[in-house]
């Protein structure tokens, strides 16, 4: 190779004489300096990728991005990443983020658990004595053992990780609750990821498009997700819509870097946003815009309500022989209540008749829709424009864009459901794109993109394991105990809180950074660890959980675990993890660890796998449909296959809207108006919008009539909106200590982000050290300014560890009360208390 | 790019150094996500050494108050801080509602007319027939003349060895048929590599004719790449007014003030080296 280049740089000079000079600086004497016939030197470079060996891997994780790298070995050493370029439909190449790219740091990393430890001091004073492998599961076992007898086994609660994010190794935290009986707690909603207004609406836990479905949609709004930052993989498919001419915008309090990338940003008020939606929603109902069709065939719209007590017309109201379940519309020719039937033409959308029940008794009874027209007169621009602070016209505008331009598309993200009242917001964006039939249509759709809880197949078998009953449904099963009443404190209003609630008194940190991650740090940290008999923490670093634990056990990284496999909701793969070092110290892997200790527990043989590849064996033989005809053996071929999904690329609810079927909830219709007792005692039967719980100047929780003319008493004690927010730096706590990464963050350490107006006020100037704080707790950082951060914000991105913090914590100043209507029903990771963390309140002072 | 000027500039082998290839870049800012994973890519294959912490052959930075390096003045590379390469990040100019910012991703340019490489006093630094700017490690003596010389200060001094280094468009891989690690691993899918002296690749077709980017465009058949949408935007190269004849193109940012781009990526500067922003209070860190 080399010596060809060679000759053929002789040739080249000639030519450039005979060329003439087109350049300005002519000083053909410089030819003279490029002839270099001797360049032993470049074989130094070349030599750099001599005697690699590659294997294709995925990182495992919890961002969503699921993302292939070729990791690449030599003597024994992982060098660099590369990557693949293999996903079979080029969209989805390359994948992966700077992160991914430096994940071998954190193999290498100073701060990796080498073997097991046991605390010797107090908890947190990081003194600790090396064990063997033997003693500390001996010992575990045996606190265990003590804790069970004392309390109960339930009380022994494993904090579960996110279960596609390596199914094998992560399923193993349920699998091992499961056999033992142990608690196991609740993540997609505890982080405050779950979008409640989805199993509110639709009875699904989330139903998201495909990114690339982008590529279909005229129009898209990214509402409350920063998806430079969180969706770096998938971001290119926005960035891309718009270089074909799709109109992107933002909308958010922050100036974020997606902000940057778009063609317009709207500056909301934080916590506002479902006003704003249903601004809009005025608006399009104003216009016509609303596509009837849409709403009569598929929506709540035409269902009866009874005005006397707020809820559905049923058939056994009226008919002597009807049920308790079957909905009811009105008939125009007969003059009278009919039973529903799915994806009808003829029930008329409005109008309000009184209908006579079955005891004889005439009732007054309106269309859900006539409801919800009454309620949105509620939202006009000009009283949006007060609640969002969004000028009017840019609402009606706006507006208007998004009905015409079908179909429109909204991708939301977390911003907007980290309220109290996020699932309101959540069923206001929601309506907006029922009214405009945006719902199950390529290109439309109300898109979350937010945790990675979507598993692809169905892992009860390996999750749950059957008992030898001969019964299918007789199976091993943990109690469940959801996150946040473990780190809040029960509440009056819990579901099922007689059979549920216990004091829990072991906590195994299976595959999360729960005591550094959790939101109300003050109360976790006074009330609840010392309450606590056992931390364990298995562990690759040296993370918050593992400081503060009794004891911690070294995990294998991902480059060093035979197999696992992995899903995402943001690609269609279901891929192969695969390993490419020897464990490093003394590390083991997750299964291996949970069967050494259900041996020690006498559940050893119902546990069973102490290897990954069984388990995946076992995963995709009884996953069901998705992933029929995908084998270990193919996996391990062809190492990423698409999952069987019903279209491509994947669009929500299409079925549902052609009307092949009915949606899953109660009435099989996308239920907008909402009638269980908790919806009519708050008001919430439909949408509204409450101003926030915490985080308003205005009346806390209440419609805006009545919220405007009150003053928040808090807010004038902490007049900032706190947030800690998602960087592009972290996958949460995850690359937070990995150097590489830090040195390219700013400054490289936790920064208290403000609007300079806000710093001017308070004597403070970028590099000063900072408090915020408020009535739960406090964070000190030094400040940095910017034109980003709205006036009376306070920004601060998270993720970082214990150590790295020089006082308090930055999720110190959070608090979530418990929104009832998160708890009528409690199904675990779907129905559940969804974290609010972004309303808050705080103030900042100089250090 | 004019048929006319690409004719002039890359029609004909370089007639300073006679390359008749001429491997460049197109980057589109529009698309860029500020996310930095090219910066690692290169980091972990070729700047992992001693001397090199704070080393970025490809660096990318908020404009318009990230620098890297931030030079405080002065004109001795000695001086220049190296530290912190993204120091206010995401950082806008203006006030609300008109605030601006674009994140700025730089690798050598691989001048066509490289300002190093005249400068350096041991004729270490040459052009390959690719159009690759090299410096030869066995021959250079760190005199650091062409650290100072290069105007985009993409040269970097490695006290542990004592020697000057730079990007070197990843060499290696494109002699295995490979794109640079920046451009393979840059999940925005914003750059575009290729031979700007070949008519028909992909990189100088899309030079010469934005219309084309729109489409998903054929991937380049020579080099394992994915294929890129482009923003169908008249292409420019950073600070052109330098005169080097920088080998890296761009897409300039829409979001932008016009004469800001003017000033980034047209001749408003008129070859100054005073950068067009300087960081002012308030959100001048200080201690930094």
């Amino acid at each position: 190779m080399t010596i060809s280049r060679r000759q053929f740089i002789k040739g080249s000079l000639s030519i450039a004489a005979a060329a003439g000079l087109p350049f300005s600086l002519a000083q053909p004497a410089l030819a003279a300096l490029s002839v270099r016939k001797d360049r032993p030197w470049e074989d130094g470079y070349r030599n750099i990728f001599k005697g690699e060996r590659t294997v294709r891997t995925i990182n495992m994780p919890n961002c969503t991005g699921s993302c292939a790298w070729n990791v690449v070995v030599k003597d024994g050493i992982v060098q660099r990443v590369e990557q693949p370029l293999d996903y079979p439909d080029d969209e989805y190449n390359p994948r992966g983020c700077m992160k991914g790219a430096t994940y071998h740091r954190r193999v290498y990393s100073p701060n990796r658990v080498k073997f097991p430890m046991k605390r010797v001091g107090p908890r947190g004073a990081g003194q600790w004595k090396r064990i063997t492998w033997d003693e500390a599961l001996d010992f575990i076992a045996s606190e265990i053992k003590r804790i069970a007898a004392k309390y109960g086994q339930n009380t022994i609660w494993v904090y579960p990780p996110v279960p596609a994010t390596g199914i094998v190794k992560q399923g193993a935290g349920f699998r091992f609750a499961s056999v033992n009986g142990f608690g196991i707690g609740t993540f997609y909603n505890w982080y405050g990821d779950l979008p409640l207004a989805h199993p509110i609406t639709w009875n699904v836990q989330t139903e998201e498009h495909e990114f690339k479905d982008l590529l279909n949609t005229n129009y898209a709004i990214i509402w409350g997700s920063d998806i430079l930052q969180t969706r770096m993989p998938d971001a290119h498919f926005f960035t891309d819509a718009r270089a074909k001419g799709v109109k992107l915008v933002y909308i958010a309090p922050y100036y974020d870097p997606t902000a940057t990338a778009v063609d317009e940003w709207i500056r909301v008020r934080p916590g506002t946003d479902g006003a704003l939606a249903l601004g809009m929603c005025h608006v399009v109902v104003k216009r016509g815009l609303t596509d009837e069709n849409h709403l009569r065939r598929t929506t709540s719209a035409p269902l009866l309500v009874r005005n006397d007590n707020g809820k559905y017309l049923k058939a056994s109201d009226v008919l002597p022989d009807g049920d308790g379940k079957t909905f009811m519309v009105y008939d125009r020719q007969a003059g009278k209540a009919v039973p529903d039937v799915y994806f009808s033409d003829k029930p008329p959308l409005t109008g309000t008749w009184q209908i006579e029940l079955k005891n004889g008794k005439k009732v007054s009874c309106s269309t859900s829709h006539t409801l919800l027209l009454k309620k949105l007169e509620d939202y006009d621009p000009k009283t949006v424009s007060e609640i969002t602070g969004v000028p009017a016209d840019v609402i009606e505008r706006v507006a208007v864009e998004y009905a015409k331009a079908k179909p429109a598309s909204i991708w939301s993200g977390t911003g907007i459901n980290h309220w109290y009242h996020g699932d309101l917001i959540g069923r206001s964006v929601i309506e907006l794109a029922c009214l405009t039939g945006n719902i199950g249509v390529h290109g439309g759709g109300v898109s979350p993109w937010a945790g990675q809880y979507l598993m692809r197949l169905n892992p009860t078998d390996y999750f749950f394991p059957k008992k030898n009953t001969g019964d299918p449904n007789d199976r091993y099963r943990a109690v469940p105990l959801d996150t946040a009443y473990v780190v809040n404190g029960p509440t009056e209003t819990m579901a099922n809180k007689d059979k549920l609630w216990r004091q829990i008194r072991c906590i195994w940190a299976a595959g999360g950074n729960l005591l550094g991650e959790a939101s109300d740090q003050s109360n976790l940290t006074r009330k609840v660890l010392p309450q606590i008999e056992l931390i364990v923490s298995p562990e690759i670093e040296m993370s918050t959980t593992a400081q503060l634990a009794d004891i911690v056990l070294p995990v294998v990284s991902w480059f060093e675990l035979p197999y696992d496999i992995a899903t995402t909701p943001a690609h269609p793969y279901i891929q192969l993890a695969e390993g490419s070092i020897e464990p490093m110290f003394e590390a083991k892997t997750d299964i291996e660890i949970y069967y050494e200790m259900c041996k020690r527990l006498g559940t050893g043989d119902i546990f069973k796998f102490n290897r990954p590849e069984p388990a995946i064996e076992l995963l995709l033989e009884t996953g069901g449909p998705q992933v029929k005809g995908i084998t270990f053996e193919r996996l391990k071929k062809e190492r990423c296959i698409r999952v069987n999904l019903p279209s491509s690329p994947y669009a929500s609810f299409t079925e549902e809207v052609e009307g092949k079927k009915k949606f899953k909830t109660a009435s099989g219709r996308q239920e907008l108006y909402k009638d269980e007792d908790r919806f009519i005692q708050f008001g919430e039967q439909l949408p509204v919008h409450k101003e926030p719980h915490m985080a308003t100047p205005y009346g806390a929780s209440k419609v805006w009539a009545e919220a405007k003319k009150e003053r928040n008493p808090l807010y004038e004690k902490y007049p900032m909106v706190y947030h800690a927010r998602h960087t592009r730096w972290s996958v949460h706590s995850s690359w937070r200590t990995t150097e590489e990464i830090l040195k390219l963050d700013d400054i490289g350490q936790p920064l208290l982000e403000l609007n300079p107006v806000d710093a001017a006020k308070r004597g403070l100037v970028a590099g000063d050290w900072a408090t915020a704080y408020n009535q739960n707790g406090y964070v000190k950082a030094k400040v940095k300014l910017r034109e980003s951060v709205p006036p009376g914000a306070v920004l601060i991105y998270f993720g970082w560890q214990r150590d790295q913090i020089r006082e308090g914590h930055w999720n110190a100043l959070t608090h979530n009360d418990i929104n009832p209507i998160h708890e009528i029903y409690f199904i675990p990771n779907v129905w559940g208390p969804v974290s609010g963390h972004f309303d808050q309140l705080c103030e900042v002072k100089k250090a | 790019m004019s048929e006319e000027l690409w004719k002039k500039y890359y029609g004909q082998p370089n007639p300073l150094y006679g390359n008749r290839v001429q491997f460049g870049m197109l980057i589109d800012i529009n698309k860029c996500i500020g996310c930095h994973t090219c910066t690692m890519s290169c980091k972990q294959t070729w700047t992992s050494g001693p001397g090199q912490e704070n080393m970025y052959w490809n660096s990318v930075s908020t404009q318009p108050f990230g620098k890297y390096p931030r030079k405080n003045g002065s004109k001795n590379p000695a001086d220049w801080d190296y530290r912190f390469s993204n120091l206010y990040q995401d950082t806008p100019k203006g006030k609300f509602p008109k605030l601006w910012q674009f994140y700025l991703a730089r690798p050598c340019n691989h001048c066509s007319n490289p300002a190093c490489l005249p400068a350096c006093p041991t004729r270490s630094i040459y052009k390959t027939e690719d159009g690759v700017v090299l410096i030869d490690q066995d021959t250079c003596e760190g005199f650091q003349n062409c650290v100072k010389a290069c105007p985009y200060d993409k040269i970097y001094y490695n006290p542990v060895t004592k020697k000057s280094q730079k990007c070197m468009f990843c060499f290696p891989l494109l002699e295995k048929g490979q794109e640079p690690q920046c451009v393979k691993t840059c999940v925005g899918k914003i750059r575009i590599f290729g031979n700007l002296m070949d008519p028909e690749s992909t990189i100088s077709k899309m030079i010469r004719d934005p219309s084309l980017g729109v489409k998903p465009y054929d991937p380049e058949t020579s080099l394992k790449a994915t294929h890129r949408v482009v923003n169908p935007i008249e292409r420019r190269q950073y600070r052109p007014d330098f005169g080097t004849i920088p080998s890296v193109w761009y897409v300039p940012p829409k979001n932008i003030p016009k004469e800001e781009v003017e000033k980034y990526f047209g001749y408003a500067m008129g070859g100054l080296l005073d950068e067009p922003h300087h960081v002012e209070a308030p959100v001048k860190m200080k201690d930094i």
